[in-house]
């Protein structure tokens, strides 16, 4: 990995983690553990289509790892098996999808991270019914997922071609 | 179909957002619609332990009792004639606190995830738990 690449990685997971940071003060509309807007997932869907699957591990990895040493609290096993889950399906629709299709990746993935949360609660807990919180964190997470995207999406086109590694 | 076109992925999306829309409806009528009968238990898991298992109908006047897990944070659970909720807690995020009471009709499980506690209300019978409650 050469410098120019290697800074642009740590410049994109420093402002995937200040989104991240920003988006954890803002106030949940309903008392839904896991509910969230995921911002930084802009980030991590940008980096997979204009980096390559490499880069965005090392930046998806730093940016949870990072981020719940910052907020605090054990819930790093949560967010890391949503990220993995979310990082697996972008590997696929990467194949899949054109640049004006990254609104699919952001709502995909965030299908997939909230699979993989709800999952790992499931399995840390013991608690099967947790499967119940599922549709509730869908239901918005595919919404707010799509937009995300697409600010992704919006992101690649403009940044694009001018920034060459 | 092509699984490339805007088309494929507009109905997948929307079919998962309408089996979700579905799922919600169906777990809702249904938690309405159970009789009030005997036997409405309050499970307690602590770090994937069942540590308390409650018969919310048999409570009369309130209690707390408080719960510390492996996390080295602790929840103060308050049950109540018929319903149970999280009184305090010592995690970072508050949510189990702020997700209230829950009774026969609640919808979801109190969950504290950084404290690695759950508090299930359900009708005995669907628990299978008659032998810890009795």
């Amino acid at each position: 990995m050469n410098v120019k690449r290697l800074t642009f990685c740590a410049l994109l997971t420093a402002i995937a983690l200040t989104i991240f940071m920003v988006e954890a003060q803002i106030p949940l509309p309903a008392p839904i553990p896991g509910l969230k807007l995921g911002l930084a997932n802009i980030v991590t869907v940008y980096a997979m289509f204009a980096l390559g699957p490499r880069d965005t591990l090392l930046i998806l990895i730093s940016r949870v790892f990072l981020g719940s040493l910052f907020a605090g609290g054990s819930t790093l096993p949560y967010s890391m098996a949503g990220g993995l889950c979310c990082y697996l399906i972008m590997l696929l629709l990467r194949k899949l999808l054109t640049v004006k299709q990254l609104w699919v990746c952001g709502a995909v993935s965030s299908i997939f991270h909230n699979i993989g949360q709800v999952a790992m609660a499931i399995f840390i807990t013991k608690t099967p019914s947790l499967i119940l919180y599922l549709p509730f964190l869908l239901i918005p997470g595919i919404v707010a997922g799509t937009f995300t995207g697409l600010a992704a999406q919006f992101l690649l086109q403009r940044l694009g071609s001018r920034i060459k590694l | 179909m092509n699984i490339k076109s805007n088309k494929f992925w507009v109905i997948v999306i929307a079919a998962v957002l309408a089996l979700c829309l579905v799922a919600v409806g169906i777990w809702t009528w249904w938690r309405n619609s159970q009789p009030e009968e005997e036997g409405l238990i309050a499970v307690v898991r602590l770090d994937g332990r069942i540590v308390a298992a409650v018969d919310l109908n048999k409570v009369t006047e309130n209690y707390t009792q408080t719960f510390s897990g492996e996390s080295g944070n602790s929840n103060t659970v308050e049950f109540a004639p018929g319903q149970v909720r999280v009184h305090d807690a010592t995690c970072p995020d508050q949510i189990c606190v702020s997700q209230g009471w829950a009774d026969r009709t609640t919808l979801l499980p109190i969950a504290c995830l950084p404290n690695s506690l759950i508090v299930e209300v359900a009708a005995a019978q669907d628990l299978g738990l008659d032998s810890i409650s009795r």
